[in-house]
């Protein structure tokens, strides 16, 4: 007999014991293949009486969940994506564990993950219309200050700053309309100055005996305000940062021709004064008349200056003393000048250090800044050089917050 | 087994009512063919419950050609088995090979083994895929020829062939297994 014929009858003799009949009745149907059918059937009783194996019920409970979640999530694409992933996530740490220790360490590691980033998230969106004195208003700023320092791209980056300064002022006169007392930081363009009423920036800033001024003041300057705001909504200030030369409509601020000086900074020139001592002039409206030390020095292209402690007869004879005063008359600022002042501060500086003891000691409001390679002078000095030396290492100018 | 083309049609349609229908009427099913594949009961329960979540996930994809739905959830299954074994850098079960295998054995052999879920599921990951379905579509969940054959993609003659070779394989791995237990 050829085997396809063992096997239908092997087949027919598996339907009988599945229908109930006795194997002992089927192996003597077929005598001859009994021995192979013996074995075969055997098995297959054994297997007919076997009960079902069935999940527990809490599995199939547990499935049954997982299964509606994830067909909830794909019916509604607006969903969040990952929810699902979450949610499945979640009910699998109820699952059995995973034999291995490392597959349980991975899938906590792999949930809080999920669960910082949701959190972080909320957090994030939750903050963005946080004002000086809520709690998530750090987050805010942290997030603005992470979001500038990855921006690469140079214009990218000076154009988030420019809508983050405008966003602290606006959050300024947010919180001048709730007259909430809080401390607050800002920068902008000094638009004018009337003894203690200052308007930088659209913003009304009173200056009072404790306001401390860095730097030379004039309009069209930028500055760095720190600011109380007080119960009835004014702006008292606390402190002034001077950013840079006054922006005059026609010129621009160019970077020097030949690299700037990078002169170390001057020991001792701290220019951070009470505003009560500075020296006003009242036909110009402007409380500080600023000195010019460049003024009268050849604009030509000078190159670096090389730290030869060659002293400078006329730059020294501009340094201010401790007290405002300058040895020379301060000349007023020369708008057409704007540039070759800026080129020649590095030299007028390093002259200043090495020649004038006084210079060294409290040079107020003139004092330029040798270089930007000092943060330590930041606070200190803050003038036109410095800008037009960042000018010239292609970085961005005059908008960096103290 | 029902046919179940309709409520896949319903399912696919969004009808949580079918989507439930085809849970209750293939979990069970599911469940035993990754138990048997694996050999271990309580991890089937984890993986089949992956497997649902990946069948309402790409129910839209499926199409029916005349190959029963379960043929396409035991794909998934067997995909969630492998990926389950990769995961945990296993390595599957090797089937027995066919010249080990035994076609004319003494009866006794299996006479005296108490078949129990223990034994056939340290047994079954030891068959083929083809023949482990055969034996699982057939004996444990009582399909008939012609459904199995369905399934498995066979005609009935390759059905009935391979039920042969299956129970002979079973029967091997079952006293290979036994040899093995301590005494």
């Amino acid at each position: 007999m050829s085997q396809p014929d063992f096997f239908t009858i092997l087949d027919e003799c598996v339907s009988r014991v599945r229908q109930g009949e006795l194997l002992e009745d089927c192996l003597a149907d077929h005598p001859t293949y009994s021995a192979e059918l013996a074995s075969d059937l055997t098995l297959t009783a054994e297997l007919l009486h076997l009960s079902q194996l069935e999940p527990s019920p809490r599995a199939v409970e547990n499935g049954y969940q997982m299964m509606m979640t994830a067909f909830d999530a794909s019916k509604n694409p607006s969903q969040i994506a990952g929810l699902t992933g979450i949610i499945g996530t979640l009910l699998s740490a109820f699952r059995r564990p995973q034999p291995k220790l490392a597959t349980n360490v991975l899938r906590i590691a792999a949930m809080a993950v999920v669960l910082l980033a949701v959190m972080g998230t909320f957090v994030l969106t939750a903050s963005a219309d946080a004002l000086p004195g809520d709690v998530l208003y750090p987050v805010k700023r942290s997030w603005e200050n992470a979001r500038v320092a990855l921006t690469m791209d140079d214009s990218s980056r000076q154009a988030l700053r420019s809508e983050y300064e405008k966003r602290r002022r606006d959050e300024v006169q947010a919180v001048q309309e709730l007259r909430r007392p809080v401390v607050v930081e800002f920068s902008g363009v000094v638009e004018s100055i009337d003894n203690e009423m200052w308007q930088v920036d659209g913003l009304a800033l009173t200056i009072t005996d404790d306001t401390q001024v860095s730097g030379l003041v004039s309009i069209g300057q930028r500055v760095t305000v720190r600011a109380q705001v007080m119960n009835d909504g004014t702006l008292n200030a606390l402190r002034i940062v001077v950013h840079s030369s006054p922006i005059v409509p026609g010129t621009t601020r160019s970077a020097t021709r030949q690299p700037t000086a990078t002169a170390q900074p001057v020991q001792g020139t701290n220019v951070t004064r009470n505003i009560g001592a500075t020296p006003s002039s009242p036909s110009t409206g402007q409380t500080r008349p600023e000195p010019t030390p460049a003024v009268s020095r050849p604009t030509t292209d000078r190159p670096t200056p090389e730290s030869t402690g060659t002293p400078t007869p006329s730059a020294v004879d501009r340094v201010p003393t401790v007290d405002g005063n300058s040895t020379r008359e301060p000349q007023p600022t020369s708008t057409k000048d704007t540039d070759s002042r800026l080129t020649s501060m590095p030299l007028a500086t390093e002259t200043q250090t090495k020649t004038s003891p006084t210079a060294t000691r409290a040079p107020v409001d003139v004092a330029p800044t040798p270089t930007a390679t000092s943060t330590s002078t930041r606070d200190k000095v803050a003038t036109p050089t410095a800008t037009a030396t960042r000018n010239a290492d292609g970085r961005d100018s005059n908008d960096r917050p103290p | 087994m029902v046919d179940g083309n309709r409520l896949i049609e319903q399912a696919q349609k969004g009808d949580r009512r079918a989507v439930a229908a085809l849970y209750d009427e293939y979990q069970a099913l599911v469940y035993r063919y990754i138990a048997y594949r694996i050999g271990d009961p309580s991890l089937a329960e984890d993986l089949t419950a992956d497997v649902f979540v990946s069948m309402v996930r790409n129910l839209g994809q499926y199409e029916h050609r005349g190959r029963p739905f379960l043929a396409w959830l035991y794909v998934i299954a067997g995909n969630s088995c492998k990926m389950y074994y990769r995961r945990q850098k296993l390595a599957e079960f090797e089937p027995l090979p066919e010249e080990m295998i035994d076609h004319e054995p003494n009866p006794e052999d299996v006479t005296h083994l108490r078949l129990t879920h223990e034994r056939l599921m340290a047994a079954m990951p030891r068959l083929t895929d083809n023949q482990r379905q055969v034996i699982l579509l057939k004996f444990i969940e009582g399909l008939n020829n012609s459904e199995v054959a369905a399934i498995l993609e066979r005609t009935e003659g390759a059905v009935r062939v391979l039920q042969h070779r299956a129970l002979a394989a079973l029967r091997q791995a079952l006293v290979e297994e036994e040899q093995h237990e301590p005494a």
